[in-house]
């Protein structure tokens, strides 16, 4: 069930909310577990037994490695953690990367090895990072182990982060799960940044989304046409999966949990480092905690430096897709990420902040090719249109230019601070007019937002393929 | 028995039931006892049917070259008109080893629906035809559909199974 659908805010959400309030406050998690399975099982129902399997071997795991680390068998905890994060690993990898894996010995050795693919389990690459930082935060001592199953269980299928994230670590939700602080200002709070995410997907993301998937189908056509394409990609990604992320962070208000932001005005960065503290950051945090500094971080030295960041920008790489498009995408950003730390770094220091920016936009824009691409032969064509292989603008770019050049610049806006922060100082302000004008905006957003539910065909997250 | 060993069993016990369930679930193939008739409702109710007629085995033939005997049952709706590139077909297979013939030749349909309208004939239906086109095969069934709400059909149909 996507936020986006009608069925989402008109039914699953008020029954939500009236059956959480209404339980009492010592057996509200219960409650919100149980629209969490309910809110997973939606789609395929089979899963829920693969959930609760995973929710079983994870909670006892977690059990044990608090036990052995209390007793001082930090041997034995480590095997279970290992055993543990195999079998975890194990079915992220038999669900998401099997098929991929098969297709290309298939490819290698001429095999006909036949591929029977299943439905992926929905947030299946997100709760298992969940499940990791458990693991990893008991093992290392961040966290202490939960011994109430059904506050873990809510751990791993909290409903607003259960598809797309916000990834959030252990030791951050873990406080959260004995007493979620809710009151009527963060109720306020959570409906706000629900519709603007809502909004953010519905009236820019799907609106834009329409012009750049009719771009694609023509390959591009032009330099003109392919940049044009990638800077309707790059906003529509943003707005479609920050659009999410805001909803996300809204609905854990209302239920009166704190969810770590995933966004910070990501095209405003001045370097691709500065891009990555911006761009799903709870995603970056994940693999910085668990992965990078775990290996060494950058304390050993600049040759283990530059293996753990290609370690960690393979993974995730791999993390986003069983497809070569991603795998080169993510060691596409950890050589850039290694030439700016060690080879370009005094020349990016000088360099104007104007160009600077400019820059790593269009690198950044150069990586969305292929994210979008479904295939690296694709994905070079279209860079090579971009880059002057072909005519500089065509009539389709053009004809598709000209009925797109406002929302363009509408997302452009939207993607900087400058919309927000005018809107949050009249948000503020105090005063009859002020909430006034504030109840009509989000209501009118409200409607259009509906308006364009009905109308418009349905539009998956694009993160939710992830 | 100390607690650390009651946690491995029941680790191990989680570890077990999901294998035995992921065996059963891929061993079937997800083989689904669903009517085609309560699959066609669920994949056809989120999508605007009003250009598409209901078509008989002799369209299936002349369209995709699929004898209709051959399978356990088919629902196909054919476009009103040669001009707007919509089109359902759902085939219950009578075996799965069926599938990669069925998969072929709604491949096959695509592809030439496809080639119809390339070459800037037809841009919106071009778009439709290469963004949103859906082929999945689940077990005994294959669904074949070319909608604006194709991904919302792909998940009916899955839901259904």
């Amino acid at each position: 069930m996507a936020f986006s659908t009608i069925l989402f805010p008109f039914a699953f959400l008020p029954i939500s909310l009236l059956l959480y309030y209404i339980t009492p406050k010592k057996g509200r998690y219960i409650t919100l577990l149980l629209l969490s399975l309910l809110f997973f099982s939606w789609g395929t129902p089979a899963y829920l037994i693969l959930m609760l399997c995973s929710i079983g071997l994870n909670y006892f795991a977690g059990l044990e490695i608090g036990t052995h680390m209390k007793h001082g068998s930090a041997a034995k905890a480590k095997l279970v953690l290992t055993i543990s994060v195999i079998c975890n690993l194990l079915l992220l990898g038999l669900f998401k990367y099997y098929g991929f894996l098969i297709d290309n010995i298939n490819a290698l050795l001429h095999t006909k090895i036949a591929v029977q693919e299943l439905p992926i389990p929905i947030g299946l690459s997100f709760y298992t990072f969940s499940l990791l930082s458990y693991l990893f935060d008991v093992y290392r001592g961040k966290a202490e182990m939960q011994k109430n199953l059904l506050r873990f269980s809510l751990y791993v299928t909290f409903f607003p982060k259960l598809v797309s994230g916000p990834i959030m670590q252990y030791h951050d939700f873990a406080p959260q799960l004995e007493q979620p602080k809710a009151d009527w200002d963060k109720i306020g709070e959570g409906i706000r940044l629900f519709l603007i995410g809502l909004g953010k997907k519905v009236l820019l993301a799907d609106t834009i989304g329409t012009t750049f998937y009719a771009l694609q189908a023509h390959g591009g056509g032009s330099t003109f046409g392919a940049w044009l394409g990638a800077i309707l990609y790059a906003l529509m990604l943003y707005f479609d999966f920050s659009g999410y992320s805001d909803m996300a962070v809204g609905l854990g208000r209302m239920l009166g949990f704190t969810l770590c932001k995933n966004f910070e005005y990501p095209y405003l960065c001045s370097s691709i480092t500065d891009f990555w503290r911006r761009w799903h950051i709870s995603l970056g945090a994940w693999f910085r905690d668990y992965v990078y500094i775990p290996l060494g971080g950058s304390r050993e030295g600049k040759g283990k430096t530059v293996r753990n960041l290609l370690i960690v920008w393979l993974l995730t790489g791999i993390w986003h897709g069983a497809n070569w498009t991603f795998i080169l995408w993510g060691v596409y950003y950890g050589i850039l990420l290694i030439l700016e730390k060690f080879v370009l770094k005094k020349v990016v220091q000088i360099l104007p902040s104007v160009l600077k920016h400019f820059l790593t936009l269009l690198l950044v824009l150069v990586g969305w090719v292929f994210f979008f691409s479904s295939s690296l032969s694709d994905a070079f064509a279209w860079l090579g249109k971009m880059f002057g292989a072909g005519p500089f603008i065509d009539s389709t770019a053009k004809y598709y230019f000209s009925g797109c050049w406002v929302l363009l610049l509408v997302g452009l806006l939207g993607a900087t601070p400058i919309v927000s922060r005018i809107g949050m100082t009249i948000y503020h302000r105090s005063g009859r007019t002020v909430m006034a004008g504030s109840l009509l905006f989000f209501g009118l957003l409200l409607l259009l937002c509906i308006a364009g539910m009905i109308s418009s065909t349905y539009s998956s997250f694009l993160y939710f393929q992830f | 028995m100390n607690k650390t060993t009651l946690y491995a069993i029941g680790r191990w016990s989680a570890v077990i039931v999901a294998i035995v369930f992921l065996i059963c679930h891929f061993s079937t193939g997800g083989i689904s006892d669903t009517p085609i008739e309560k699959v066609d409702a669920a994949v056809t109710a989120g999508l605007d049917m009003s250009k598409l007629e209901k078509s008989d085995e002799n369209i299936l033939h002349r369209d995709y070259g699929l004898i209709a005997s051959d399978y356990d049952g088919f629902a196909l709706y054919s476009p009103v008109s040669f001009m707007d590139p919509e089109e359902i077909l759902i085939v219950k297979l009578a075996d799965p080893s069926q599938a990669a013939v069925v998969q072929a030749a709604m491949e096959k349909r695509l592809e030439e629906r496809t080639s119809v309208f390339d070459s800037g004939y037809g841009p919106e239906q071009y778009a439709l035809l290469t963004q949103h086109a859906e082929i999945s095969v689940e077990g005994n069934y294959v669904l074949f559909v070319v909608s604006k709400n194709a991904d919302a059909a792909l998940q009916a149909f899955l839901d259904t199974l």
